[in-house]
């Protein structure tokens, strides 16, 4: 076998951003559109609501996994 | 089912690459597939994170790639249509609008920066530096346990209130670099706690529209920040160059 094909590429560009900041910037900035859309500006928003629930329930993995530090 | 038209952006129709154009404006976009973007399966994929992040890393980096090239009006998320002349329907109607944030965007790049604070670390170097907390140290090792109660409590108090100060200070001192530095600003919400985690505590979170020389001298000014906001407990963290998505409403 040939290992250099084993050895996948490495992409630095890769892990340059945190996906929550990107999750921030695609789900929340940038253009608004209307109009004759097959989403249209009700479904927009929604996609906002699905992006919260789904926020909170990283929070709440994250602070299931994470061991507690104790409060100062 | 009919295919739909996933719209990632807009740029400046120069290039062949984008041949959906109309009156100098070119859409970046992509035919998908009514099964993935159509009304119904949308809502039934945003409740599969591994779904949005997928689809929100894509839209990233097409943004990314094209950004890397040329000026790049960025759109939300999901702006899906019926039809490619539903597209250029838009660029007619918003076509002002859109080229005027071309012409601002032109040469121009996003970044973030962030402020953090460790909680614990920042108290221990108020506590070693503070004259008065010292004094009060000193008063409290010398007082009977009733005094000592209130000198604790006056101590704690005098605490809270240089933490706020030294928070408010550094936060103030960083935003008029930037605004000073940079063609615009966007003060964004402070980061969820939960969400920052191992980071610390958010206390500043803003947008930059600056040019390639202007990032370069944000870098310098975190190099030379580094070791007196360490020493605090507070990291200055920046991320990009990013399409100019913070941006978008003021062209």
């Amino acid at each position: 076998m040939d290992n250099t094909e084993a050895l996948k590429e490495y992409d630095p560009e890769e892990s340059k951003f945190l996906l929550s900041d990107v999750l921030d910037r695609v789900l929340h900035k940038g253009v608004t559109i209307t109009g004759d859309l097959k989403l249209g500006i009700a479904d927009v928003d929604l996609i906002y609501c699905g992006l919260r629930v789904l926020l909170t329930s990283i929070d709440k993995l994250e602070e299931e996994t994470q061991p507690q530090k104790p409060e100062e | 089912m009919d295919p739909l038209y996933y719209l990632y952006g807009i740029t400046a129709s120069q290039s062949e690459e984008f041949p959906l154009a109309t009156d100098g404006l070119a859409a970046v976009y992509e035919k998908v597939s009514a099964n993935e973007f159509g009304q119904d399966a949308i809502h039934t994929h945003l409740k599969n994170m591994d779904w949005v992040n997928e689809k929100v890393i894509k839209h990233q980096r097409k943004l990314q790639e094209v950004g890397e090239k040329t000026a790049v009006v960025p759109l939300k998320f999901g702006s899906v249509f019926k039809s490619e002349r539903s597209i250029l329907d838009l660029l007619a109607t918003r076509g002002k609008e859109f080229k005027s944030l071309l012409a601002k965007f032109n040469g121009k790049q996003e970044w973030g920066l962030k402020l953090f604070y460790d909680a614990s670390r920042l108290n221990e170097w108020i506590e070693l530096n503070a004259a008065t907390l010292k004094g009060l140290d000193r008063q409290i090792s010398g007082a009977t346990s009733g005094e000592a109660f209130l000198l604790k409590k006056r101590k704690g108090d005098q605490l809270k209130k240089l933490t706020k100060e030294l928070l408010n200070e550094q936060r103030k001192r960083v935003f008029e670099f930037v605004s000073e530095l940079s063609d615009d600003v966007q003060l964004n919400k402070e980061t969820d706690p939960s969400l920052s985690g191992q980071q610390g505590h958010n206390f500043l979170n803003v947008a930059l529209l600056v040019s390639k020389e202007q990032a370069d001298e944000l870098a310098v000014y975190q190099n030379q920040t580094l070791s007196t906001l360490t020493q605090m407990g507070v990291s200055l963290n920046v991320s990009g160059p990013w399409p100019p998505y913070s941006f978008v409403n003021n062209g």
